[in-house]
């Protein structure tokens, strides 16, 4: 999978977080997967359809996710993941994976977002992709995402 | 019936039906849900988009996905986790989600895309939809209940 394709999400990610305070993303592991076994708690995943054709998976521990709300939501304390909450997790990946669409469309590609389904539960396995999976682990102030791409090119 | 539902409740049944060999026997009624579905054990989603955006989600107890796999593939498999147990719901999907979409596109124009189908299983995973209402229908077989979810975004 070429790089070109990889970076808009992982730059999407970082714009939308930088927006709402979270500073100084940096990555910090890059792999291969034919299966995507998640042991963390929330994932969210939105599918590609266009030039592209895929699913990209974002996953992270409930803290994780209750501190990202928490950012979204100017600070407000987020004690449990609640609907609001969840809800704020699956705008989270659609403003994420809308603003990587409009950088893969600075290069040409034309893309369409699916919405978003969130999976809660522990120790599950996904396949979002029949070929390939990319995952890219991210450390934000909010604690460690994982960014799982699976595009079929 | 909502036309929008239809063509999935029907290529359900047929597509299950001819690949496997399984009747499948679908409720005539059907459940306005929520925004969060538990899962019966083994679950398959596919989105998709177009004039309009929506998903459709086939989800079923471990037992029927095993019977489904082996009857499609003609090999004994025992675990749900098992790679070829995982790609035969989400291929099975793919072709049920891909069957109702042609009705869709060919009898109120949508110009609806699939993504790929997503596979999932573990322990009760609970599958959200934020701002997307949805209906479910509820099936059973002689090996296990499934059930199927459509949504779709409303219009605007």
């Amino acid at each position: 999978m070429d790089i070109k394709y990889i970076l808009p999400f992982l730059d999407g990610l970082k714009n939308i977080l930088e927006q709402f305070g979270m500073v100084g993303i940096e990555r910090s592991g890059l792999y291969k997967k034919d299966y995507m076994a998640v042991d963390k708690d929330v994932t969210a995943i939105i599918g590609i359809v266009g030039e592209l054709r895929g699913n990209v998976a974002y996953s992270m521990s409930q803290d994780t996710a209750k501190n990202i709300v928490s950012s979204m939501m100017m600070g407000m304390p987020v004690e449990e993941l609640d609907e609001v909450a969840r809800s704020g997790i699956g705008e989270l990946s659609n403003m994420v994976t809308g603003n990587a669409s409009i950088l893969l469309s600075e290069n040409d590609v034309n893309v369409d977002i699916t919405p978003p389904s969130i999976v809660f539960g522990s120790d599950i396995y996904f396949i979002i992709s029949s070929v390939d999976t990319i995952t890219v682990d991210l450390k934000t102030p909010a604690g460690e995402v994982e960014v799982n791409i699976g595009l079929e090119i | 019936m909502d036309s929008l539902y239809k063509p999935f409740i029907e290529s359900t049944a047929n597509i299950i039906g001819q690949m496997t060999g399984l009747h499948i026997d679908l409720s005539d009624q059907v459940c306005e849900e929520g925004q969060e579905i538990s899962s019966l054990g083994v679950t398959s989603i596919v989105t998709f988009a177009g004039v309009r955006r929506g998903r459709f989600l086939i989800d079923m107890v471990p037992e029927l996905a095993i019977k489904i796999t082996n009857n499609i593939t003609g090999v004994e498999y025992k675990d749900v986790r098992e790679y070829d147990v995982l790609t035969s719901i989400a291929e099975l999907n793919n072709i049920i989600a891909g069957d109702a979409i042609t009705v869709l596109n060919d009898e109120l124009k949508l110009s609806l895309r699939l993504a790929p189908p997503i596979v999932l299983c573990g322990k009760e995973p609970i599958i959200s939809i934020p701002k997307l209402s949805s209906v479910t229908i509820h099936g059973s077989s002689d090996h296990g209940d499934l059930k199927i979810n459509i949504a779709f975004e409303k219009e605007g």
